[in-house]
């Protein structure tokens, strides 16, 4: 599972009411960010609520990691992975 | 004679920063030595006359002395404050010695904490209130220096990190719902003699190192359900009750003469960009059998005649709305009832107002905030402002008293937009209606549009004027769409054509303010002690106040 963010945030913070270990506002900030990129299996559903309950359709959730790079583009699919 | 004898101690000086005006002049504790007094008013010109022994760990004592503190708030309303009344619930369930002070109805608030003499003083504030809040703070450490002073409440639960940083005087903030956080703290902080080090890794909180940089702990989340129920009802006798009983008002319109503020549930999952939320998204609900329960005790301790629910939307679950109001209806008490923080106009129907008519609720605050379309999208209320319209006229054929309230420059409304929401409030057959200029409170996205737009005035620097001001509107906010002359000439006109022109609310206004002159005495002792409090001239005030 992989989770980043998009411009376009408002900061409501509702991501991190729903999940607070992946999501953080820090004060004064003009976005949410993504404290943890790949949580934990066992964070899903809080991290599926933050996704689902964003106003603004800014977070991203990638459940298959294998495909993305470490600069956090995914890889090309080639059928071999 | 009295005793009197000087003890030089440090001043811990506070944090500078370029936006110093925030303080007022009043949090700047400069570097210099403190004189303190034992046995005798603080007085910088007395000298010693024999030696007098440190002062004595008020931790180490077997009497947990904590205070909890309600500063003055700016506001034409007053209720007193629920979070600080749980807090002190659970502290007195575990046995510590716990006093509530309220600066809104007793002026005398900072001798009775120093006669107290507690080892942690906690207290709440909103933004308006914060500057207040420090300067009492800073007044009462003189005299008692040992102790512990933690912020908690809306302003610090956004701001905590700001908070710390540039009030020296605070020693920890703590964030959202406390009744958890705070009683940790408390317990560590005693068992450990007050050796501030321990306390560092409580959850929800904001502390200092001993470099002065501030640390933030992650909340330890809300409290669900069944802990909503867990908590003990807020131990009311620990304030003066008939005093607040003379005081407590939330809008124009009431009808009983002891009020009491209930919350039902806690959170809101609606995303109104205005909004601190400080009780977060997730809207958790106490038991039917439990809200029921404490209507029933405040009836038969305090002889209350009204309810005020103060939920942040109690129609959010419709089911279990009605089956809080027919249980209402089942306890058959001469109670009328309010919901004072205004419902969602599109949240209700005509079985639900009949059902509140029954319960006893005789005023119904629509919170509709713009008549505009573009205007609700900006603030994403996504208010279906027809079905709101048909509501409004619903519950006034249905019999209730209907009140509203409108923002006027939200960032991004331009003047169209106030003409087309202006016209759709004065179209209502509304009772009352209370028109306020946006005000970006703290790290809302209101706040966060503002900051980064360059859009926030001089006099939003200061956060003693995040209030709601009725008779001189000084905006906060001025955007390329909106000046701040024209928010505050839009304002003064809506306030006319509603009330002054219309001789039916002129009326309605007036006959309400005449049934209660207690109150009307009472606003203006409150203006003059607002004006005596304040650290700044009282600037908001038109002369016609000064006394």
């Amino acid at each position: 599972m992989h989770v980043r963010i998009v411009e376009g945030c408002i900061v409501c913070r509702q991501c991190e009411c729903q999940a607070p270990d992946v999501f953080e506002v820090p004060e004064g900030a003009h976005s949410a960010r993504v404290v943890e990129p790949s949580p934990q299996q066992a964070r899903e559903e809080d991290v599926i609520r933050a996704v689902k309950g964003c106003p603004v359709h800014v977070i991203k959730l990638r459940r298959d990691p294998r495909n993305v790079r470490e600069s956090g583009q995914t890889a090309p699919r080639d059928g071999k992975n | 004679m009295q005793r009197t004898a000087r003890i030089e101690l440090p001043v811990v000086s506070s944090s500078t920063s370029s936006s110093q005006a925030s303080s007022g002049g009043g949090c700047c504790g400069g570097g210099a030595t403190s004189l303190v007094q034992i046995g005798g008013e603080s007085s910088a010109h007395s000298t010693p006359s024999t030696p007098v022994p440190a002062p004595r760990n008020r931790f180490s004592s077997r009497d947990r002395r904590v205070a909890l503190l309600q500063p003055r708030i700016p506001d034409g309303n007053y209720l007193p404050n629920l979070g600080i009344m749980y807090l002190a619930g659970v502290l007195i369930e575990k046995g510590y010695n716990v006093r509530v002070f309220d600066a809104n109805i007793d002026d005398n608030v900072e001798l009775g904490i120093r006669r107290f003499a507690p080892a942690i003083l906690g207290i709440t504030c909103v933004t308006a209130a914060l500057g207040s809040a420090v300067r009492m703070a800073q007044r009462l450490r003189e005299f008692l220096p040992e102790m512990v002073v933690a912020l908690g409440g809306p302003h610090a639960t956004v701001m905590p990190k700001e908070t710390l940083e540039r009030n020296a005087v605070a020693d920890f903030c703590f964030i959202g719902e406390s009744e958890r956080s705070f009683a940790e703290f408390c317990d560590r902080l005693f068992d450990a003699v007050g050796d501030l080090a321990s306390v560092r890794n409580v959850p929800g909180m904001a502390w200092r190192d001993d470099a002065g940089t501030v640390h933030v702990n992650r909340s330890p989340g809300y409290l669900e359900d069944g802990e909503l129920d867990a908590l003990p009802y807020p131990p009311w006798h620990l304030l003066p009750m008939e005093r607040i009983f003379k005081q407590a008002t939330h809008g124009l319109f009431t009808r009983g003469r002891r009020i009491m503020p209930v919350m039902t549930t806690r959170g809101c999952p609606n995303y109104c960009t205005f909004c601190s939320r400080v009780m977060g998204f997730n809207f958790r609900k106490r038991s039917i059998e439990n809200v029921v329960g404490e209507i029933r005790w405040l009836y038969r301790n305090w002889r209350i005649d009204e309810i005020y629910f103060e939920d942040d939307t109690f129609t959010q679950d419709p089911d279990r709305a009605h089956a809080l109001l027919d249980a209402v209806i089942a306890l058959r008490l001469p109670i009328h009832v309010k919901f004072a923080n205004g419902l969602r106009a599109d949240k209700v129907d005509e079985a639900l107002l009949a059902k509140m008519k029954k319960a006893g609720v005789y005023w119904i605050g629509f919170g509709i905030e713009s008549g505009a379309v573009r205007t609700q999208e900006l603030m994403m209320k996504k208010l279906d402002l027809d079905l709101a319209a048909e509501n409004v006229r619903l519950a006034k054929r249905m019999g209730f008293k209907v009140g509203s309230n409108c923002i006027i420059g939200y960032p991004g409304e331009t003047r169209e937009d106030i003409r087309e929401s202006i016209d759709y409030f004065l179209r209502l057959p509304l009772d009352s209606f209370a028109v306020v200029p946006c005000i970006p409170f703290p790290a809302t996205t209101a706040w966060m549009t503002c900051d980064r737009e360059g859009w926030l005035t001089e006099r939003a620097r200061d956060y003693d004027n995040y209030w709601f001001e009725i008779f001189k509107v000084n905006p906060l906010i001025e955007t390329p769409h909106l000046s701040a002359k024209d928010m505050a000439r839009a304002i003064r006109n809506v306030y006319i054509r509603f009330y002054f022109l219309n001789p039916r609310r002129s009326w309605l206004i007036a006959k309400m303010l005449a049934k209660q002159p207690i109150r009307r005495v009472g606003d203006l002792k409150w203006m003059r002690r607002l004006r005596a409090n304040s650290a700044q001239p009282a600037m908001n005030l038109r002369p016609d106040y000064a006394c």
